[in-house]
């Protein structure tokens, strides 16, 4: 799917789901983007720290940010990686995760 | 109607100051600490607010946290039960001890779970704030 395909599903999401005119969804969006794009990179930093708690928060704040967005598939990663990040868990594959995340969300952010 | 908007995450605050635009007047703290200043500073002008809508997982003051500072301003000024702030928790948590906490600790009256949808957050306004 394409850049402009995947903004106007998430238009479309927000229009329908929270009956917001389209004008005003149109005006929201690119600020919108760059808060993906804010939350991936804060993500991809706690990756980089190894800290998991903090990757658990910043993975719970990209979840809320994606279910407002009806990215759904991306929302469960982020789910993910907040759910092992609290836990704490030594054995997740963190790293598998921030890439699957990113591979998710690239066509918007980029 | 005044609200009062307690979100560290930007779309989540935006969406929800656009649900409550037509019932209030809408101020926003994006974390906890900067949210009991302005609730604070509300009581001590006289200006409190109607509803505050509260994340739970935030910087600096957690949303448990607001939500207690706030009920301890409440009974620091004796407000009447009946009188208190109208509070619902807003936020990606889906446990059930995060909502029982919320309210027989903090005493919310509404849990709203992301994604939050206007519908919904308009009917607990209508239940809660608006005359029947």
């Amino acid at each position: 799917m394409s850049k402009e395909e995947r903004l106007n599903s998430i238009r479309s999401y927000l229009t329908e789901k929270f009956h917001l005119p389209e004008e005003q969804v149109r005006e929201m969006m690119p600020n919108f983007v760059v808060a993906l794009s804010s939350h991936m990179e804060k993500i991809e930093t706690a990756l980089q720290s190894g800290d998991r708690a903090i990757l658990g928060k910043s993975g719970h704040t990209m979840k809320g940010a994606l279910l407002n967005l009806g990215l759904f598939e991306s929302a469960e990663i982020a789910k993910m990686i907040e759910l092992k990040g609290k836990a704490n868990d030594e054995s997740a594959d963190f790293q598998g995760l921030v890439q699957k995340l990113r591979k998710t969300l690239d066509v918007l952010i980029s | 109607m005044k609200a009062l908007i307690v979100e560290d995450e930007y779309i989540s605050r935006i969406l929800l100051s656009e649900f409550l635009a037509p019932f209030a007047t809408c101020d926003t703290a994006s974390n906890g600490g900067e949210a009991l200043d302005i609730l604070e500073k509300a009581y001590n002008d006289n200006q409190r607010y109607d509803l505050v809508c509260i994340d739970i997982m935030m910087p600096v003051v957690d949303g448990f946290g607001v939500l207690s500072g706030l009920r301890r301003m409440e009974r620091e000024r004796n407000v009447a039960q009946e009188k208190q702030t109208t509070v619902f928790m807003t936020t990606a948590l889906d446990d059930a001890q995060n909502i029982m906490n919320a309210f027989t600790l903090g005493g919310c009256q509404a849990y709203l779970i992301k994604p939050i949808f206007r519908e919904r957050l308009e009917s607990h306004v209508r239940e809660f704030l608006l005359p029947h």
